[in-house]
């Protein structure tokens, strides 16, 4: 019904910025309504985003609920949502060396805080305590071995923002945006590590995994270059809350006590190779029964990072326009989206062997990305094949 | 398997590179299968995958090398990359303390799940950065005395001795595998315990010819 093949599919990334005038209107004034038919926007939005300035961003904040469907709302909405995040922030960075409780702006902790970010760049190793004469003959002490020892918890969260740095300078290293040297890119990876830091923190079941530095790029990415000045300055609290909104539903896949769950990251890639089995089953056979290729070693990566690494950074804002829009559901899309590159593929891997298999889809080959959305879109979904969720 | 490989290569040995996140895993790997170096290329998700033929004994020998994540939740996922692997490379990084210290936790990892005949080579990698180096040569070379492994330090920066950890642990694994062909009277593919293969041989007729004779792959 709403998966027709496209015809405004030429509007892939941001490669055609004048491509897609009549969308774009017609996603404008959707927008301007004092309510926003949900429905009609991921109707246009499945067909693509055009990268008209600043669209794409405030789009993708309606489809994952950032935004409100009353556009009147959204000063408020948004001052808000911003000022809970600085809240956050300044909370939950914690500094052993200064009182509990104590808001009052001194620099320190292993992230500078929000008000003083500028000032900072210390993204290659979280701060070390100054080393000066400490009363350790209080509660808490830098050896103390009490679970709620905020040294022990500075201690902890060191470690956690080690490895989120180590990841967030690894994003995307042909951007400059992302791993320039100039003060700009510093603050950008100054602000995704403190958003992926917060979500740690307010995870403690998940904390940070690898992987979760791809999810929170495209969004920062759009929101940092927000033509609106005042949406930019706030880009690191919005793209906190999308990634919240985005991983709701992908979480699971994060989390290795789930690897068995029905909605654990094998069950997801089992719902995938019987998808393609129903596509195309000479081509699952082949793959997986013949050459005995562990659909893991390929879609693991495809789905925990919903696709974020297989492809050039505009084509992946441009398929997720489609995820995010899909009615059938972002997961179910995905799938498709997976099953498609394998199909599409087809003659590279059939003639292939174990070796060539792995090799085609580790590093799927370039594609016209508007021909892999066509052909997923003429696939049936999950729900109507019977896989429940 | 009866039949004489009518191949590219005579053996095909699997094996896997792990160690901490950030210690350099896919730029061995890049470096040494495609000649590459990212000073920051992307985390590994999940597995990487891919091949090199090196010539041992006048043997075409193709490795298959597979680079995994580092960060323990990915460990449960990658137990399966163990599986069929004949060679690890244990990588920690020499300005990185932290990274050594965790070779014990790897080398459990390898215990629970790889074969027990694995080769496993310690691999002190990052080198070129000896002003930062935080592990001496002497410190891992004694644990790995102590553990019964072999101990090289590379940089896949400037290409430093890439080459040659990865032309060792095949020799030595090229080494064990034809002293049991010959003790196998048949000579058939040799098979350690669980039946688990530990080389394959001609299993994998399509491979693309460039990779033939330490030719690059991408």
């Amino acid at each position: 019904m709403l998966r027709e093949p496209g015809t405004s599919l030429q509007n892939d990334g941001e490669r055609h910025l004048n491509a897609g005038a009549q969308p774009c209107f017609m996603l404008r004034q959707e927008l301007q309504g004092s309510y926003i038919n949900v429905n009609n926007l991921k109707r246009l939005g499945f067909h693509g985003v055009p990268s008209e300035p600043g669209l794409r961003a405030v789009v993708w904040k309606v489809l994952l609920g950032y935004l409100s469907r009353s556009p009147d709302e959204w000063d408020q909405l948004l001052a808000r949502r911003r000022t809970e995040y600085h809240i956050f922030c300044d909370e939950l960075i914690v500094d052993p060396k200064q009182p509990m409780y104590s808001r009052d702006g001194v620099p320190g902790g292993p992230l500078p805080s929000t008000q003083q970010q500028q000032a900072h760049s210390d993204q290659g190793s979280p701060l070390q305590p100054e080393s000066h004469c400490e009363d350790v003959t209080g509660q808490d002490h830098p050896l103390c071995l009490d679970a709620a020892s905020r040294w022990n918890t500075y201690f902890q969260d060191n470690e956690t923002l080690e490895q989120i740095t180590r990841d967030v300078v690894r994003t995307h290293p042909d951007m400059q945006f992302f791993t320039g040297e100039s003060e700009a890119s510093e603050l950008h990876r100054q602000e995704m590590r403190r958003a992926l830091f917060m979500y740690a923190k307010l995870n403690p079941g998940l904390r940070y995994i690898q992987g979760m530095n791809e999810l929170i790029a495209p969004l920062y990415y759009l929101f940092k270059n927000d033509p609106d000045p005042h949406a930019r300055a706030y880009a690191e609290a919005d793209a906190f809350w999308c990634f919240m909104e985005l991983i709701s539903e992908f979480r699971d896949h994060f989390c290795q006590q789930l690897d068995n769950a029905p909605t654990g990251i094998r069950a997801t890639i089992r719902r995938l190779m019987s998808l393609l089995q129903h596509c195309d089953r000479e081509l699952w056979y082949h793959m997986e029964v013949k050459c005995k290729v562990d659909p893991q070693f390929y879609a693991f990566r495809w789905i925990t990072l919903c696709l974020a690494q297989e492809f050039a950074f505009p084509d992946t804002l441009r398929i997720w326009d489609t995820i995010l829009s899909d009615p059938h559901g972002r997961m179910d899309c995905l799938l498709r989206i997976c099953t498609s590159m394998i199909i599409l593929a087809r003659e590279r891997l059939l003639k292939g062997d174990f070796a060539v298999i792995m090799k085609t889809l580790q590093r799927y080959p370039p594609l016209d990305v508007s021909i892999l959305l066509d052909h997923a879109s003429s696939l049936p979904s999950c729900s109507e094949l019977g896989m429940s969720w | 398997m009866a039949n004489k490989p009518d191949d590219d290569y005579d053996y095909l040995f699997k094996v896997v590179l792990i160690g901490d996140s950030g210690v350099g895993k896919s730029n061995l790997l890049s470096r040494f299968t495609r000649n590459e170096f990212c000073l920051e290329s992307k985390s590994t998700i999940g597995v990487e995958f891919a091949t090199r033929s090196i010539q041992v004994d006048g043997k075409t020998i193709k490795a298959q090398i597979w680079d995994t994540a580092g960060q323990e939740r990915y460990r449960a996922i990658t137990s399966a990359y163990y599986r069929g692997a004949v060679g690890a490379l244990l990588v920690y990084d020499i300005t990185k303390d932290v990274t050594f210290q965790n070779v014990e936790r790897w080398l459990k990892e390898l215990r629970d799940h790889a074969d027990s005949n694995i080769v496993i080579s310690l691999v002190g990698n990052k080198s070129d950065l000896k002003h930062l180096r935080s592990v001496s040569t002497e410190d891992a070379q004694s644990f790995c005395e102590k553990e019964g492994l072999s101990f090289i330090e590379t940089s896949a920066l400037d290409s430093t001795n890439v080459e040659k950890a990865f032309q060792h642990i095949l020799t030595d694994i090229y080494h064990i595998v034809s002293k049991k062909v010959l003790d196998t009277e048949d000579g058939s593919r040799p098979q350690i315990n669980d039946g688990r293969d530990i080389i394959v041989v001609d299993d994998h007729k399509d491979e693309d010819k460039a990779n033939k004779k330490g030719g690059c792959c991408s």
